[in-house]
Order: C-alpha cells, then sequence, then structure tokens
C-alpha cells in the first residue's frame, strides 16, 4: 500500500479522500490555493502544500504546482478526485515520469476514452450498442445533414473533447442544423481547445442509468450496480439513486454486462462509470465512459457496501479485487442530494456569501459529505456545491422520506447564501419522482411551470406527466411511453459529473 | 529536433515569447512539442504567468531528451544540453497598472515564491549565491532559482532593499507564496 497520497482536489471530495487515507492508515497530504487555506480537508489532512491562488488553472489545474508538492512531500500517490485534472492523460503521464502513482486508468486508457468519438467506435468494436450517428467528428455541415438525415431528428451535437454536460445542443429539424453546428463548434472551441464536434441520435424521455464499475491490473472486473441520474438541470445532476427504480432486472444484467465487456475490451484499472442513456421502452445505449470517481459515488457505496475510494487506493496499490461478482449485493436503496449554494429562486445563480449557520442533518441512515462549516466563506472561484445529503433505507419509498426528512432538518445560514435545498425538497415531493416515471425532463418541467411560461398555472399538469402518473398508478410503463412527445424543446441529454 | 527554451538572452533570431507556458510537452519519437500558454493575462494576484519571460529558440542538435539531474540545474548547464527546457520568469507580483508600485510596508519586504519548486540560492551547486545576507538588492536582480519540473525560473526582485535573511534554504522546497529572502528598504541609490 502506499505511505504518501496527495489529494489533488479540493471541497467535499478532498476530505473524502483524506478520510478513506485516514482509514487505511495512509498518511494524506491536501493541496490548496490561497482561497482554500481554511478548508476541512487543510485541518483534516496530515500535511498540507499551498500551491497557487486562487485561480484554479494556477492552482488545482497547474501540473507542476501538483507535482511539485507531491515531490516536496514525498508522495509515492495522487488521487484527482473528479473533475479538476482528474481526467488529464498528459497529468497521468507526468505523474508516472516522476514515478508517482495516478489513482486511476492508465494515460493511453483515458486518452482514448476521453475522446468521445473515439471512445464509442472503441465501445461498438467491443459489441456495446451505441446511438446512432457519426463515425468519429463531422467534417463538415454537409456531412452533418446527411447524417441526420440518414439516423432521422432529433439529433445532438457534442463536443469530441467535452465533459461536465457543456458542449452539447440538441437539434429537432433539418432548419436549425447547420446554425447549431457552427454554435457547437464555436462553443467546442471556446471552452475545450478543440472544435470538434459529433453526431448522436437524440433519445426524448429517456433515463439516464450508469453503470459502476472496479478493475484491478490482473484482469480482474466487477460491477457494482447502476445508479439513476435522471434528475438534471441543464446537463448537472441534482438527485442520484441506486438501485434504478422501475428498471427491468434483464436489461439491468445486460447494462452491467455490457458495462463490464467495455471495461476489459480497453484494458481499464480503477473505479469507472459507464453512462447509459436509456429510452422509455428500455433500450440502452452507451453515451461514455468517465475514468474516475462519480461525484455520486456514495449511493453506490450505500447499498453494496463497498467503499470505492478504498477500493481504488487498493487497486492503484497493485492489489487484486478481494470480491468476486457474487459478493457484491444490493441492500435496500439509497438517494443523493446534492446541495449547492445557488438560488432556485433566480435561475440558480450561485450565491457566494459566508456562513453564519451550518448545521448538517444526522439521525440514522443519512451521510452527509461536506467541506463546509459555520464561518466558511463560500468563495467565487470555484463550483457552488455545499453538500451532498445521502439517505439509505430499506426500501426506495423508505429512502425518499428519509431524504425529505434530512432536507428539512438542513439548516444552512449565511448574508446572501441561498441553497438549492427547497427545489431537492419539491423534486423528492413530486409524484413523477415519487413513483420513479421521471425522465432528464422533469427538472426542466417542474422550472417552467413554476414560471409559467407556456404553462398556465390554472390547467393540468403538463400531459406527460398526468399520463406517466397514471401508468404508475396503473402499474403499467415503468415511465413514459416512448410515443409521448417531449414536453418541451429543452435539450435532456444526460450530464457528465 | 531539439526546443530550447533560454532565460534572459536576447539573441538575434530568437522569438521571444512574453508569456510563460503553462505546459510544456516534448517527445523525441516523432517529434512531438507541444506547448500551452494561458489564454489571456492572468489575473492572479502574484503573476508569475503574466510577467514572466521566455525565450524560444530552435536548436540544430539532434534529437536527444535529456532530463537534468537534480545537481545540474544551471542555466549555463541547460544551454548545453540539447533538449533541455528553461524557461526565465520574472517574479513580479501585482503592481496597480499605470501606477508607481506600492512601496510595501517594512515587514512585509519579502521577495516570495511564485510557485511550488525547490529553491536554489546559487546558480550551480558549489557555486556562489546569487545574493546573501548584506547585500542589497535592486529590481530584476536575480536573487534565485525556483525549480519546478525541471524548469529553472530566476527569482527576480521588484524592489530595492538590502537582504535581511535567506528565509528558504538552499534546495529547499517552498510553498507558493512562501518567503524566500526577506528585505530591508534603503535609500534608492
Amino acid at each position: 500500500m502506499f505511505s504518501t497520497v496527495l489529494v489533488a482536489n479540493r471541497g467535499e471530495i478532498a476530505l473524502r479522500v483524506v478520510r478513506a487515507c485516514r482509514e487505511a492508515g495512509i498518511r494524506s497530504v491536501a493541496v490548496y490555493s490561497t482561497a482554500d487555506r481554511d478548508s476541512a480537508a487543510v485541518r483534516c489532512a496530515d500535511a498540507a502544500v499551498h500551491i497557487g491562488p486562487p485561480p484554479a488553472k494556477s492552482s488545482y489545474l497547474s501540473i507542476p504546482a501538483i507535482v511539485e508538492a507531491a515531490r516536496a512531500v514525498g508522495a509515492d500517490a495522487i488521487h484527482p478526485g473528479y473533475g479538476f485534472l482528474s481526467e488529464d492523460p498528459d497529468f497521468a503521464e507526468v505523474c508516472a515520469a516522476h514515478g508517482i502513482t495516478f489513482i486511476g486508468p492508465p494515460p493511453e486508457v483515458m486518452q482514448r476514452l476521453g475522446d468521445k468519438a473515439a471512445a464509442r467506435a472503441a465501445m461498438a468494436d467491443a459489441g456495446l450498442p451505441v446511438l446512432p450517428g457519426s463515425c468519429g467528428a463531422l467534417s463538415s455541415p454537409g456531412q452533418a445533414a446527411e447524417i441526420a438525415d440518414r439516423i432521422g431528428f432529433p439529433v445532438i451535437l457534442k463536443a469530441v473533447a467535452g465533459g461536465g454536460g457543456r458542449g452539447m445542443r440538441v437539434v429537432r429539424e433539418p432548419g436549425a442544423l447547420a446554425r447549431a453546428y457552427g454554435e457547437t463548434r464555436a462553443q467546442a472551441r471556446a471552452v475545450f481547445g478543440d472544435e470538434r464536434v459529433y453526431m448522436e441520435k437524440f433519445v426524448d424521455n429517456a433515463r439516464h442509468i450508469e453503470v459502476q464499475v472496479l478493475c484491478d491490473m490482473h484482469g480482474g472486473a466487477i460491477h457494482l450496480g447502476e445508479r439513476d441520474c435522471s434528475v438534471q438541470r441543464r446537463h448537472q445532476k441534482l438527485i442520484e439513486e441506486a438501485p434504478a427504480a422501475g428498471l427491468d432486472p434483464g436489461v439491468r444484467d445486460a447494462m452491467c454486462d455490457a458495462a463490464l465487456q467495455g471495461a476489459k475490451a480497453v484494458g481499464y484499472v480503477g473505479a469507472g462509470t459507464f453512462e447509459f442513456v436509456v429510452s422509455a421502452a428500455q433500450e440502452f445505449h452507451l453515451m461514455e465512459v468517465n475514468c474516475r470517481l462519480q461525484v455520486e459515488h456514495p449511493v453506490t457505496e450505500m447499498v453494496t457496501g463497498i467503499d470505492l475510494v478504498h477500493e481504488q487506493l487498493r487497486i492503484a496499490a497493485g492489489a487484486p479485487l478481494t470480491m468476486r461478482q457474487d459478493d457484491v449485493v444490493i441492500r435496500g436503496a439509497a438517494i443523493e442530494c446534492r446541495v449547492n449554494a445557488e438560488d432556485p429562486e433566480n435561475d440558480f445563480v450561485p450565491t457566494p456569501g459566508t456562513l453564519e449557520e451550518f448545521v448538517a442533518p444526522g439521525g440514522p441512515f443519512v451521510r452527509v459529505d461536506t467541506h463546509a462549516f459555520a464561518g466558511w466563506r463560500i468563495g467565487p472561484d470555484y463550483d457552488s456545491l455545499l453538500a451532498k445529503v445521502i439517505a439509505w433505507a430499506p426500501d426506495r419509498e423508505a429512502a425518499r422520506a428519509r431524504a425529505a426528512r434530512a432536507l428539512d432538518e438542513f439548516r444552512v445560514e449565511g448574508g446572501g447564501v441561498r441553497t438549492t435545498i427547497p427545489f431537492l425538497r419539491r423534486i423528492i415531493d413530486h409524484p413523477a419522482f415519487g413513483a420513479a416515471t421521471h425522465t432528464t425532463t422533469l427538472v426542466d418541467a417542474i422550472v417552467r411551470g413554476d414560471e409559467g411560461c407556456d404553462v398556465s398555472p390554472d390547467l393540468p399538469q403538463p400531459q406527460w406527466l398526468s399520463h406517466s402518473t397514471q401508468y404508475a398508478k396503473a402499474g403499467l410503463a415503468p415511465w413514459v411511453s416512448s410515443d409521448e412527445a417531449s414536453p418541451n424543446g429543452q435539450d435532456a441529454q444526460p450530464a457528465v459529473l | 529536433m531539439s526546443i530550447e527554451c533560454e532565460g534572459g538572452a536576447n539573441g538575434a533570431g530568437n522569438e521571444v515569447v512574453s508569456r510563460v507556458p503553462r505546459r510544456f510537452r516534448l517527445q523525441a519519437g516523432d517529434t512531438v512539442i507541444e506547448i500551452d500558454w494561458l489564454p489571456g493575462e492572468s489575473a492572479a494576484p502574484v503573476s508569475v504567468t503574466a510577467n514572466g519571460t521566455a525565450v524560444l529558440r530552435e536548436a540544430p542538435a539532434p534529437a536527444a531528451i535529456s532530463s537534468a539531474s537534480p545537481a545540474a540545474h544551471t542555466a549555463s548547464h541547460a544551454a548545453s544540453s540539447a533538449a533541455t527546457v528553461i524557461a526565465s520568469v520574472a517574479a513580479c507580483p501585482a503592481t496597480p497598472a499605470g501606477g508607481p508600485a506600492a512601496v510595501p510596508e517594512a515587514a512585509a519586504l519579502f521577495v516570495r515564491a511564485p510557485m511550488v519548486g525547490t529553491f536554489y540560492h546559487s546558480p550551480d551547486a558549489g557555486a556562489r549565491p546569487f545574493v546573501g545576507v548584506g547585500d542589497i538588492v535592486r529590481p530584476g536582480q536575480t536573487i534565485g532559482i525556483l525549480e519546478v519540473m525541471k524548469m529553472m525560473n530566476p527569482i527576480t526582485a521588484e524592489v530595492t532593499g538590502r537582504v535581511v535573511d535567506m528565509v528558504a534554504g538552499d534546495a529547499e522546497p517552498v510553498e507558493y507564496d512562501q518567503p524566500l529572502i526577506a528585505l530591508e528598504p534603503v535609500g534608492s541609490g
């Protein structure tokens, strides 16, 4: 096992990794920018290194700063967390060149799967179902039109180098394609420095379901079941759960097998996630592979009892998996609510400020992963994730009640600070979520209904919602039927993080 | 081919790049050279990247990517080693644009580390230190070298002052913003 692990991240995930190291008897070293001088991870780690000023590009995204910090403290491994450098093959390569173990897949695997078009091709070769679309990047608007014509509208354009739910656009009619193509390329160039885009068939009324895998260096590979991450706003996940309620057991098994098949085909090592889009008819297609720990990993931990970060450490140290597939038993249901410092009443704009009161919920079977505390200042430099509230119960209904109870207990106060707690609470209470008939359009529908843009408050729920609720009551389709139109023109492709 | 990136020199034909690259990647087989600059001027309060100077020069030497040994950290050594990359970084804290440099309070007169790295007092192992206690340094004068991933970054003073303490030891790892040497103000001249 490692003697010292440097945690190349911040926030709740840095604390999560520090805790796993402590439990494993490994010395942990946090890194911090000037803005995170007083962070929880810095206080809890065995040592900490000041790596740069607040802008991430000069601190958490600076490979020289992080590698020098690792060398200075004699770290033999680096855990990248999620985001920042976690999926940067160059970083993994530099670590290797300095004799430091990067806790993640080999650089060449990250390279291949990080190029979304190449990953699509690799996974199709491995026999996984991928959505109809372009082979590799599109070369011209003409080619885009040709392929869209062949596969049929709606289609989605995505940045080859994309991630984090950015750089994608849904196109519903031929007339809008050329312009969307130009816009997506421009956005991809601006955000990712790579203007290449590819095209896929877009699935309306879909659910986002992903499979967690663990692979060791010796050919051992298991899956830890699935997570449903369909509750999303603008491709950003708000609530995740495990297992996916209403998913046909046969489909579930096929998805988990497909994920393992894909992982083995590319020589995957470590913890990884295979993201699928699942249609109303429960047909599944692979969207992408994430070469890192996911934000929502705790729901899998809660239903399997397996500490994913601990497994990452063991695998990176060269240890074989100690469990077989049969040892992985899904028990009960877990729901995670992401509490962000954002104002749901004001288009979810981030609300920086100092926390005057911060009392996280507790009680039976409630886990809160957070780096926040009373007196801590939410700065403008990083993302707005404040806490993850995870509730476990023997069944989904009880987990939902427990999540609601936990959210109600949560007290967050501070000048100017707003949180998404009230909004999360409404989703938990929503009939479609309660019946697990929701799709990735649920949040948009709730927001839209509130704003009353195209739905008068006097009118009943949008048609698809009432339909799906009826289906649920009648015990029919697990979620909305495939012939129903999308309730809005918004793209609802699932998110990445 | 190899590429050499040398600080301070202003030889004819050199392309002067006004910002230090964020990332270098060199590969001998199939000759890959990737240089990544930060987009735009950095808004960092202590902005090495915005003020550093790197001089890129293509050298006619055959492809040979050598890794500099820890001891060989001088610019002169690097210049003789064909594919070593050296970038010069002027450590300049942000001063209000247009205005005169704010006169720091005596207690705050430190030259600080612009990045995480290893601080060296002298240009080469065994060589004379750039500065010592009692010396007077002037703006732009090199007071040490910060090695960051085998890139040698000269650290310069930004104000005039007398060295009162070599706060960071020679060949010592330093963190971002850590005081390297302490100065006391002296009258100009």
